[in-house]
């Protein structure tokens, strides 16, 4: 799975994370959404995104599980992940 | 569902002047203020702004809008069907005199049976008379509103469409209905120390006596300040007392350097105290610590009054001229004075007379328009030497503007309108009486000439070796993505997708599996993202017998 080369997560001057996509501001993400949006961009395995934001935030497992799976869904509804193939 | 579309978000004047130096406008002061008022105290469902962004609504914020009226806003593309349904009423509105535009867009949405709403403010110039002429010919109805905020602004855009309807053949004229509705302004908090740290901050005694005026700095479009000095110089002369400030935007023609040079020349220099644009919070200072209000407006540029307005909700006392909207607020020796204002002699030998640079023969108008010195120094007399008569012609002055211009009336007499409208338009619309443009011409009869070609109905559409390439890397799609709030170009693929399924399918087999595909689109929505796909090369009349050749390999 890889995201679309088009979309670049960048940090604003007062903190927030926006995903430019075809170089314009279209999404702002939380703080889960854009670690979970780095390591898609780092090539991880959505087992491996799990278990680290899992650590990373001190929550429950199942709980990170589904909001992986939430938002991977949501960027392949705009097309802004692929499956490899 | 009630849903207002806005046709134009524009900052805060105010702010904008700060960061940027720009002109504040009065009629950009209103555009800024009417959005505000209309999320604060508006009661429609929705409020539509075309093209706002996330990043737009913070600057809005930033600007001063609560968090809570720009969550109000919802973003539309532009151009694009609204995401309404039939029975839904819908009211397009525009702060300025911009009917036309609202009137093409109606035209475009099939919203026949959508009032159109307006403004008009500044109605020197012969371009307002050219724009009502404009507007007989794009389609405005009855049910359309051009929203007037003084009695005598209104009478002079009525002889503007007398004019205009002598020269029109029979059957057409101006049918937009012409209202009078007050500009709104907001109640302030006054708040009590605030008479103390202006006159700290002036070095001024605790007990004196102060008169603001605050507008625009301008001889071209407000008034002529000079007489107000005179008037103060012979107020002092009579051994009173009073300390006048002058206060506002001075970024068009400079006036400060001249006021201070003619209060010297008068012996008043102490008296006055020149303020150029001055920030936001100072403008709150000033009307807070003011005592007596003086605006001796003598320019056909000035409409409404709205600094007189906001004084008198501030309960100050007013000293205005007899001019156009300052007579519909101030009941003179009720909640303020009226001083006479006198035409010059060869007042009928001039004519409207736009230039480039200058309303030539509107200045020379305004220059030569006699605002009674003698009285105005003897009202603002008055009222420096007697408290009483101040508190109780302010209070007065507070309770009109409360009972009249307070944005939560004003507000709610739009929604009257509109309701109104909105019943007359749906009739019309229900009796098959739509207005249509009379002056309409098709982009390709005008300009068809200009390309090599055009592409027909029965054109086949085939993906190219590119389409194949991009429908891998969806994500590149979002750069045919039109400005939009949700620039998702999951359309764009779909569409691909389909041509590559199926090649030489016709453009209208394509427009129409789009169209069956996603109820929401229109026609003009489907033709127009086929033709991006052939734009960037995605797609192709002719078979690409490298694509179809990896196609078929690839099965």
């Amino acid at each position: 799975m890889q995201v679309a080369e088009v979309a670049q997560l960048t940090d604003t001057a007062d903190g927030r994370a926006i995903l430019e996509v075809a170089g314009q501001p279209v999404f702002e993400l939380n703080r889960v959404a854009a670690s979970i949006w780095n390591k898609l961009a780092a090539r991880l395995s959505i087992q491996e995104i799990i278990a680290q934001i899992t650590v990373e935030f001190g929550v429950p497992e199942e709980r990170v599980a589904k909001d992986v799976a939430r938002f991977i869904e949501a960027l392949k509804e705009r097309l802004l992940i692929y499956d490899d193939n | 569902m009630r849903v207002l579309y806005i046709n134009q978000l524009s900052g805060n004047p105010e702010r904008l002047q700060g960061r940027d130096g720009r002109t504040i406008m009065g009629a950009k002061m209103f555009e800024w203020n009417l959005l505000s008022a209309l999320l604060e105290y508006g009661t429609y469902d929705a409020y539509f702004a075309p093209g706002v962004t996330d990043h737009g609504k913070d600057d809005l914020v930033e600007d001063g809008l609560t968090v809570d009226s720009v969550k109000r806003l919802a973003p539309v593309p532009l151009g694009s069907p609204l995401p309404v349904s039939d029975s839904d009423q819908v009211v397009l509105v525009t702060a300025g005199r911009q009917l036309d535009f609202l009137a093409n867009l109606r035209q475009k949405l099939h919203r026949h049976d959508a009032p159109i709403s307006g403004f008009v403010h500044s109605i020197n110039s012969a371009r307002v008379a050219l724009a009502l002429l404009q507007q007989c010919f794009v389609g405005l109805s009855e049910s359309d509103l051009l929203l007037c905020s003084s009695r005598a602004g209104m009478k002079t855009i009525d002889m503007y469409i007398d004019e205009i309807s002598r020269l029109l053949p029979p059957g057409i004229h101006y049918p937009a209905r012409r209202v009078l509705v007050p500009l709104g302004v907001n109640i302030p908090a006054v708040e009590q120390d605030a008479r103390n740290t202006l006159r700290e901050r002036l070095n001024l005694e605790v007990r004196e006596t102060i008169a603001l005026y605050f507008g625009r700095l301008s001889q071209t479009s407000k008034c002529d300040l000079g007489p107000l000095l005179v008037a103060l110089s012979q107020l002092l002369g009579r051994g009173n007392n009073l300390h006048l400030i002058v206060a506002g935007d001075d970024t068009q023609t400079k006036e400060a350097q001249r006021l201070q040079a003619l209060a010297k020349e008068l012996g008043c220099r102490k008296n006055v105290t020149i303020w150029p644009n001055p920030a936001a919070g100072d403008k709150h200072l000033l009307y807070c610590g003011a005592d007596i209000f003086v605006s001796p407006s003598d320019n056909i540029q000035e409409t409404f009054g709205l600094t007189v307005a906001e004084a008198m909700a501030y309960g100050l006392p007013v000293v205005v001229s007899d001019w156009n909207g300052y007579r519909d607020m101030v009941r003179d020796g009720e909640n303020g004075f009226l001083v006479p204002s006198i035409f010059s002699s060869y007042v009928d030998n001039l004519r409207l007379c736009d230039s480039t640079t200058s309303m030539l023969e509107e200045d020379s108008l305004a220059q030569s328009t006699t605002i009674d010195v003698g009285i105005l120094s003897e009202r603002l007399e008055k009222l420096s030497m007697d408290p009483a008569l101040r508190i109780r012609l302010g209070q007065a002055a507070k309770r009109y503007i409360e009972s009249n211009c307070s944005w939560r009336v004003v507000v709610r007499r739009y929604e009257e309108l509109w309701a109104e409208s909105l019943r007359v338009a749906q009739a019309a619309y229900a009796n098959g009486k739509t207005s249509s443009q009379l002056l309409s011409s098709s982009l390709e009869k005008c300009f068809g000439h200009y390309a090599s070609g055009k592409r027909g109905q029965e054109s086949e559409c085939f993906i190219t070796a590119e389409g194949r390439k991009w429908l891998k890397r969806p994500g590149r799609l979002y750069f045919l993505s039109q400005l939009s709030a949700i620039p998702c170009p999951c359309k764009f693929a779909d569409m691909l997708r389909e041509i590559a399924d199926h090649p030489g399918l016709s453009v209208t087999e394509v427009v129409k599996a789009f169209l069956n595909a996603s109820c929401s689109a229109s026609m003009d929505n489907a033709h127009w993202t086929l033709a991006r796909l052939f734009k960037y090369g995605l797609v192709s009349d002719k078979r690409d017998n490298l694509a179809a050749r990896a196609s078929s390999s690839s099965k």
